[in-house]
């Protein structure tokens, strides 16, 4: 699935909550690529960014966070298209580029229906804004059959949010996000409120829906078991960075940062042998407590010297066969320890001259 | 549900043998039983319309329908279900928070129903409850040093500093002194949490209803609250009830599993058994649906397990409450409720296809059969607190 082209490239990404001495860095030096047709798993706990990364790439981010510095790029999917920098559209194209290139289904997305419009009005509002030419009988038709696609019965279109359970509700959201076709859909924890039952039917049409018509998927959660099973890749988000990149397979089978490690083996097995199973010792850092160095480091059972001091830099493991040039890992475990002088290999973005992009 | 009905004059005895602060122990094998629900019902009227008026009728929401459970000394018991289930009502029933409509709790082998004032506080004493929003259950504008000396205080015991200290060492907040100054907003949650289940144990109970304890918690410390609870368990000898969504942390956690679906419980043992080896269609869906890296592989040739939505439980399907969704429904299933049939391992499943195995006799309120024998044990347990 990772064949495909690159159709969102992120790097360098920095986001602060607040300017000034007191800004607390929610994001730094993200570097992520989406490719065509792919499932990204972005795992994390709460406070790792994850959501603030979602937001910043659609400009959603509202104040007072601010992207203080990295690149956007959306790569059309026409052939020798110009790629779009999503950092530095103008308000008008930002308003075509969403749900025609870009949408987002949000977390809790069962209540951002709005409950006195019909769910007709609600799927067919994006037609109308973005295909003003389409007649009203066509818009309906398209209604219907998103609402088919996501498994729903056409004559539930007439229905207000209330008479919905929470899992039609939620693939209401599902079908208004694919209504125009877009790119990529960004899922913000699409099942976290919902029952184990309805989250697996859901994410089954979703995969199935996405190889059916090919767009890219981000799918953001704090469950890594289920991000193993449904995505292709998965980026492993703590403090604001990311700390390992790989294959789905490659993160279940050889985790190689000490926290992937711990989000695996906080998860009890359905099967298998039972064991005794201990999580993360102490709790994720507060951004505007950042431990240096590798922010991990106060609960890692194998930190060492260099960890306190300097950031590990988000590369290929030293060693690395060469069939694993996909996989990245920020841990000091992994790469040459820095000489005791060195400079900290990733500077901190404060000090950032360019003037600052508010989402 | 008609011997809940009989009984008030007892139940005035049980009030006051609990009031007057110890609680009769049966002498015989089951002592280990330390909190029992026996036919546990509970209906919430539906706001009536105008053509419910006209009508007449009374419309209930089924929420928890003949519920029986028992609660062992020193062993936890996990209630798995979907959002909708009834089992945090089941926890609320249990906590005395709600009146039952029908069925009865026993505490210590003695009927009881709590009302409001010293009667509540006596059975609370004993009985205690973990909410699932850590940061909604600690009032934000007191220290942790409040929370315990209060708890500490209601329940009759001495409020200091070195008490509440003790309470924060058995929740492993370490060291004590530097988290008893601290306001709710200044824990993590999962401190929070730990302050929330210290303030329990302030009451020194025997029994801790935890509903869905660690489901706000990040992924990374919900194990650690899991093995505080287990530690909590061994040394203490608690009967805890664990509610969760997560079948999977049922089997980590629990020794026994009971499987709730629309309001009844539809299977239950030994966790291994339960969760290994699924009797009742709903586990096998339920097992079926919770994420699992193992299955990557032979996703494609996955045997389906059914789908749709639970149940109204206004007018909840007849017969089996699972039946619209089972993709192994008979036609019995339609019309007649099934009885919990016993399988190998103390393992029983409500469920059709296991007619040719013995109706569950032992579990009191499972059947009617059993209300003779009910009523005998009835009468002995309350004469002997009567004559305390």
């Amino acid at each position: 699935m990772t064949t495909g082209r690159p159709v969102l490239t992120i790097s360098g990404l920095n986001v602060d909550y607040g300017t000034g001495p007191g800004a607390v860095h929610a994001l730094r030096d993200i570097d992520l690529t989406l490719h065509r047709g792919e499932v990204l798993g972005l795992a994390g706990e709460s406070g790792s960014g994850k959501s603030t990364l979602a937001y910043a790439v659609t400009r959603l981010l509202s104040p007072p966070g601010v992207i203080t510095g990295g690149d956007v790029l959306y790569q059309p999917p026409q052939d020798g298209a110009a790629p779009v920098d999503l950092l530095a559209l103008t308000p008008q194209e930002l308003r075509a580029f969403r749900w025609q290139e870009l949408s987002i289904v949000f977390q809790g997305a069962m209540n951002s229906l709005n409950p006195v419009h019909t769910v007709h009005s609600q799927l067919t509002d994006v037609l109308r804004a973005h295909r003003p030419d389409m007649k009203s009988p066509e818009r309906t038709a398209r209604a219907e059959e998103l609402l088919t696609l996501v498994g729903i019965s056409r004559d539930r279109l007439g229905a207000f949010p209330h008479q919905l359970s929470g899992g039609m509700r939620q693939r209401v959201m599902i079908a208004m996000a694919l209504a125009l076709e877009p790119e990529i859909v960004i899922m913000d924890e699409p099942t976290t409120a919902l029952d184990v039952v309805m989250q697996r039917q859901i994410l089954r049409k979703l995969v199935a829906l996405r190889e059916e018509l090919g767009f890219s998927v981000v799918f953001i959660t704090h469950d890594i078991s289920l991000l193993i099973e449904f995505s292709d890749r998965i980026a492993i988000m703590y403090g604001g960075r990311i700390v390992e990149e790989a294959g789905a397979a490659e993160i279940y089978r050889d985790p190689r940062h000490p926290y992937s490690d711990g989000l695996l083996h906080s998860f009890p097995a359905l099967h298998g042998p039972r064991r005794e199973l201990t999580g993360i010792p102490g709790s994720p850092p507060h951004l505007t407590a950042m431990p240096t160095g590798c922010a991990f480091h106060p609960r890692c059972g194998k930190a060492f010297d260099p960890c306190a001091e300097h950031v590990p830099v988000l590369a290929a493991p030293d060693g690395a066969a060469d069939g694993e040039d996909e996989r990245t890992v920020a841990c000091w475990l992994h790469h040459a320890a820095p000489a005791p002088s060195a400079a900290d290999p990733a500077p901190e973005p404060a000090g950032d001259t360019s003037p600052a992009r508010s989402g | 549900m008609t011997n809940h009905d009989q009984d008030p004059a007892e139940n005035g005895a049980t009030h006051g043998a609990d009031s007057s602060g110890h609680s009769p122990i049966l002498s015989d094998g089951d002592s280990d039983i330390v909190l029992e629900a026996r036919g546990v019902t509970k209906h919430f009227p539906v706001r009536r319309t105008v053509g419910d008026l006209v009508g007449r009728r009374h419309r209930t929401v089924h929420a928890v329908d003949d519920v029986s459970l028992r609660l062992r000394r020193g062993s936890v018991t996990a209630l798995v279900g979907e959002s909708g289930s009834g089992k945090s009502t089941v926890a609320r029933l249990l906590s005395q928070l709600y009146p039952l409509t029908g069925g009865e709790i026993r505490l210590g082998g003695v009927p009881v129903k709590a009302g409001r004032g010293r009667s509540f506080r006596a059975y609370v004493k004993q009985v205690q409850l973990i909410f699932q929003d850590p940061f909604a259950s600690l009032n934000p504008v007191h220290t942790v040093r409040y929370h315990l000396t209060r708890s500490l205080k209601i329940h009759g015991k001495q409020a200091t500093e070195a008490e509440a200290c003790e309470l924060l060492e058995r929740v492993q907040l370490l060291p004590p002194l530097q988290y008893l100054d601290k306001f709710p907003h200044e824990l993590s949650g999962g401190q929070r949490q730990r302050v929330a289940i210290a303030r329990a144990l302030g009451a020194d109970p025997k029994v801790l209803l935890a509903d869905e304890p660690v489901s706000m918690l990040d992924v990374s410390i919900r194990l650690g609250v899991l093995n505080l609870l287990r530690d909590l368990k061994e040394r203490l000898h608690l009967a805890i009830l664990y509610i969760t969504h997560d079948i999977a942390s049922a089997r980590y956690f629990a020794d026994t599993t009971l499987v709730m679906y629309a309001g009844r419980i539809v299977e239950g043992g030994d966790s291994e058994t339960v969760t290994q080896q699924p009797a009742h269609p709903y586990t096998q869906l339920l097992i079926a649906s919770a994420p699992d890296p193992d299955r990557i592989v032979d996703e494609e040739d996955q045997e389906e397990t059914g789908s749709g939505e639970p149940p109204s439980l206004i007018s909840p399907p007849e017969g089996c409450r699972f039946h619209p969704r089972c993709p192994k429904a008979m036609e019995r299933c339609r019309t007649e409720l099934p009885p919990r049939f016993e399988l190998d391992d103390g393992q029983w499943a409500a469920c059709w296809l296991y007619e040719d195995r013995p109706v569950a006799t032992t579990i009191p309120g499972a059947s009617t059969t059993d209300a003779g024998t009910d009523a005998g044990t009835d009468g002995a347990s309350t004469t002997e607190v009567a004559a305390k």
